[in-house]
Formats: C-alpha cells, sequence, structure tokens
C-alpha cells in the first residue's frame, strides 16, 4: 500500500514576498487565515481549483508550489 | 489581570454552573438562599460577561488557529448543550404531571420558555459578533469539507436514535404506551432528538477539526 504525500513550498514563497501575510493571501484565494496555517503546516491537501488559485496569488505555477511524492 | 481568553473559560464555567443550578436546584432554600433565581441571575449575568467579551476582545478569545467556523461551532455545541439539559428537566417535569397535559396552553414550561429565550437571544449577538470578527472570508472549502462529515455523524445518530425509539415503542407495555403516544410529549420527544442531533453535529465538528490540526 503506498502513502500519498503533498508537500507545498507555500510558506516559502510567501515570505519571499515581504507583503504578503496570511491573511492577504486567504483573502486573494478565498480562504481563511486558518486555512493558510493549515496549508503552509502541511495539514491540509486543498482542491484543485484553490491549488490554481495559490499559484496564482504567488505569481507562479502549481508544479513549483505543489510537490507530489508517492511512499511505499 | 486575567487574559480575554481566561477570562472567557471563567465565564463559560460560571455560565454552566449556574445553568445547573437554575435547572437542576432544589425547591426549598439551601442556607437561606434560592438555588434557582440565584443560579438564574449568575447565568444571566455571565451570559452578558461572555458577549462583551466577545464585543470588545473578538480576536483574543479563541485561539488564532480556530477558523470563524470552527468558533461558532464551539459556541453551537454549548448553546445547544444547554437546550438539551433544559428540554432533558422539561420532559423530566411532564412525565410528573399528572393528568399529561393535552393543550400546548397547559404545558408547564414557563421556566424553560424563559431560559431558552435568553439563550437564543445570545446566540444571535454572538452569531453576529464573530460573524463580524470574521474577515473578509468567514467560511472556505476546508470547513465545508468538514461540515459535510459532521453533517453525515449527525444524520447517523439521528437515525439511530429513531430506530432506538421505535424499538423502544414497539416493545412497551400497553399501559405505559398510552402516555408515550400523547401527542404533546411525542412532540417534545422529536424536539429533543432534533436538537440532539445538532448537539452531535457539533461535537463532529470540532472533533474533527482537533483531528485535522494533529
Amino acid at each position: 500500500m503506498s502513502e500519498i504525500l503533498i508537500r507545498n513550498r507555500i510558506r516559502e514563497l510567501r515570505l519571499a514576498r515581504a507583503d504578503l501575510t496570511q491573511e492577504k493571501l486567504g483573502a486573494a484565494c478565498g480562504v481563511t487565515r486558518q486555512t493558510i496555517i493549515a496549508l503552509e503546516a502541511g495539514k491540509y491537501a486543498p482542491s484543485l481549483e484553490l491549488a490554481f488559485k495559490l499559484a496564482l496569488a504567488l505569481g507562479t505555477t502549481l508544479d513549483e508550489v505543489f510537490q507530489y511524492e508517492e511512499k511505499y | 489581570m486575567w487574559s480575554a481568553g481566561r477570562l472567557w473559560q471563567v465565564f463559560i464555567a460560571v455560565a454552566a454552573v449556574a445553568a445547573l443550578a437554575t435547572l437542576f436546584g432544589p425547591a426549598d432554600r439551601w442556607w437561606g438562599v434560592d438555588i434557582g433565581a440565584t443560579g438564574a441571575l449568575l447565568f444571566f449575568l455571565s451570559v452578558v460577561g461572555l458577549l462583551v467579551l466577545l464585543a470588545l476582545r473578538p480576536g483574543e478569545v479563541f485561539p488564532e488557529d480556530w477558523s470563524p467556523t470552527e468558533r461558532r461551532s464551539w459556541m453551537r455545541l454549548l448553546i445547544t448543550a444547554l437546550i438539551l439539559l433544559a428540554f432533558a428537566k422539561y420532559l423530566w417535569v411532564l412525565s410528573q404531571a399528572d393528568p399529561v397535559p393535552k393543550r400546548i396552553g397547559e404545558l408547564p414550561g414557563r421556566q424553560l420558555i424563559h431560559f431558552i429565550f435568553v439563550l437564543i437571544i445570545a446566540w444571535g449577538i454572538s452569531e453576529r459578533l464573530m460573524a463580524r470578527a470574521a474577515g473578509p472570508v468567514s467560511e472556505d472549502e476546508r470547513d465545508l469539507r468538514l461540515r459535510i462529515a459532521a453533517d453525515g455523524a449527525g444524520d447517523l445518530a439521528l437515525s439511530f436514535a429513531l430506530v432506538v425509539c421505535v424499538v423502544l415503542l414497539a416493545s412497551l407495555p400497553a399501559s405505559h404506551l398510552e402516555w408515550w403516544l400523547n401527542p404533546l410529549v411525542l412532540a417534545n420527544v422529536f424536539i429533543v432528538l432534533l436538537i440532539a442531533r445538532a448537539l452531535i453535529e457539533n461535537l463532529a465538528m470540532i472533533t474533527l477539526y482537533a483531528r485535522a490540526r494533529r
């Protein structure tokens, strides 16, 4: 049985843009600040729509933000 | 000086104890103190305290990583638990009534109505205050996913409770069945089941949030 891991670089990419707070990123993507906290901590796997919105708000592409891993 | 979070916990504890004293306190005075009336006053004051705190320090009452929906679920859990307790007491009073009331006007429910009225007003105000403090987004896909799961838990619990009620009614002797099949008794039992369903749903909601944070 394989375990699927979805890692993300949201925190790293957000901190690279000094003015982008969790609150602002959440508002830009239509989610709460608490969801951004959960995403950055790797405790929530977003929908495809939210993943695209996050990439757009961070000014990058989907595969730059999310990495998919499979563990056996 | 106590923090807003600690003050909130103290008000919740006082409100819970005062609600229990109001609903289940002895009818006689205890050391010259009317437990029911004192409990009702303390309950009212602690609810006012909670609302003032929520209005003045909305961001400090709950932990920072709790979403607006999780905060609302906690408030709903508390309120539905108190309403359920009030109805349980009411059903107990109703079970002692002889003869069983046949019309709504004959129901012994003045204390219950006052108690629930205070709770519903407090609930409405707290929902408005929390919505005002929520920021630009108050609910998102993560909240909706958890809500769907919690909704399922509530539906399952209600279905189970209904089956249990049917089995109990089917197994009761005919002499007891007459009391249970009184329309007003049956209506109150259904109301209790619906409140219990809401309680289970909110309990599931906060459990799912806590699990998602681990």
